[in-house]
């Protein structure tokens, strides 16, 4: 019986997004619109529903006056990540 | 990308290996660091040199004060760019903190030189080596570490030299494991 992909990981952006803050300490919110090549609305409610489930933490500060959003994953969010890797590979052995 | 597609696990996969080669490869190259304290060695360490061998002036070592300014730019240069980086890697934090307890420990050395009669050049190219070296293993840049290799060379030398002819392989050492290098790397960043 295979197990159930992790709902919450299993859409293309953000999936997309914890795969890049994977192999990052943190990326500001430009960075990961660029790389995802998502909209700043849709990017923006993604990022809100991880934050939401614990999986990453946002930072909201300011630089050069303008608002700046970074992000970070969390340990929970690592957590998460690792085992929807493992679920995957029982997918596709 | 969407949010409204149904992900194949192949789809999942081909997500999370593009987005970890996006990711891959962004450390950021700083050649700047090189060059300052490049010249800034080179200099202070020639000058010595000669300030020994052909005047009588009975401190020279107080050309190194030239360490303070570049000590001072590096910190603001630092927190420049640190404000500039959109999405810092680990590798760019390890690097960071190398280079800056690599810092802290010239200054020890420094500050207690008298302590060990003032041999503090061959010590300071020694430990030059290894964050030189990993810079380049990070960098994947092979100039560096081959800078790092040199630096281990002249640090055997050096403690092998008389004390005034120290300071003239700290100028070859750093010339060949900073700047030699650092220039290179500029190149690549253009």
């Amino acid at each position: 019986m295979l197990k159930e992909l992790d709902p919450l990981l299993h859409s293309q952006l953000r999936l997309g997004v914890m795969s890049l803050l994977m192999s990052l300490e943190s990326a500001d919110f430009t960075f990961l619109k660029e790389k995802t090549n998502s909209t700043a609305g849709n990017l923006s409610v993604q990022i809100d529903k991880l934050s939401e489930a614990g999986y990453i933490e946002v930072i909201k500060s300011f630089r050069d006056k303008k608002p700046l959003t970074t992000c970070k994953i969390t340990k929970k969010g690592i957590k998460a990540f690792e085992q929807y890797v493992e679920v995957l590979k029982q997918y596709i052995k | 990308m969407n949010d409204e597609k149904n992900l194949t696990p192949q789809e999942s996969l081909e997500v999370i290996t593009s987005m970890i080669r996006q990711a891959k490869g962004n450390m950021k190259k700083s050649s700047f660091y090189f060059l300052l304290w490049g010249w800034t060695i080179v200099l202070a360490n020639l000058c010595v040199f000669i300030l020994i061998k052909f005047t009588t002036i009975t401190n020279p070592f107080l050309v190194f004060g030239l360490t303070i300014p570049a000590a001072i730019i590096s910190v603001v240069y630092g927190i420049r760019q640190g404000k500039q980086i959109t999405a810092p890697t680990m590798l760019d934090n390890i690097n960071r903190w190398q280079w800056t307890g690599f810092g802290f420990t010239c200054f020890i050395f420094a500050f207690f030189g008298q302590r060990i009669g003032w041999q503090i050049n061959p010590v300071i190219i020694t430990m030059c080596a290894a964050p030189t070296f990993l810079t380049g293993i990070m960098l994947r840049f092979k100039p560096l570490i081959l800078g790092g290799i040199v630096f281990w060379v002249m640090g055997i030398l050096s403690f092998l030299a008389p004390v005034s002819w120290q300071f003239l392989l700290a100028s070859f050492a750093v010339t060949f494991g900073y700047l030699v290098p650092g220039y290179m790397l500029k190149k690549t960043e253009a």
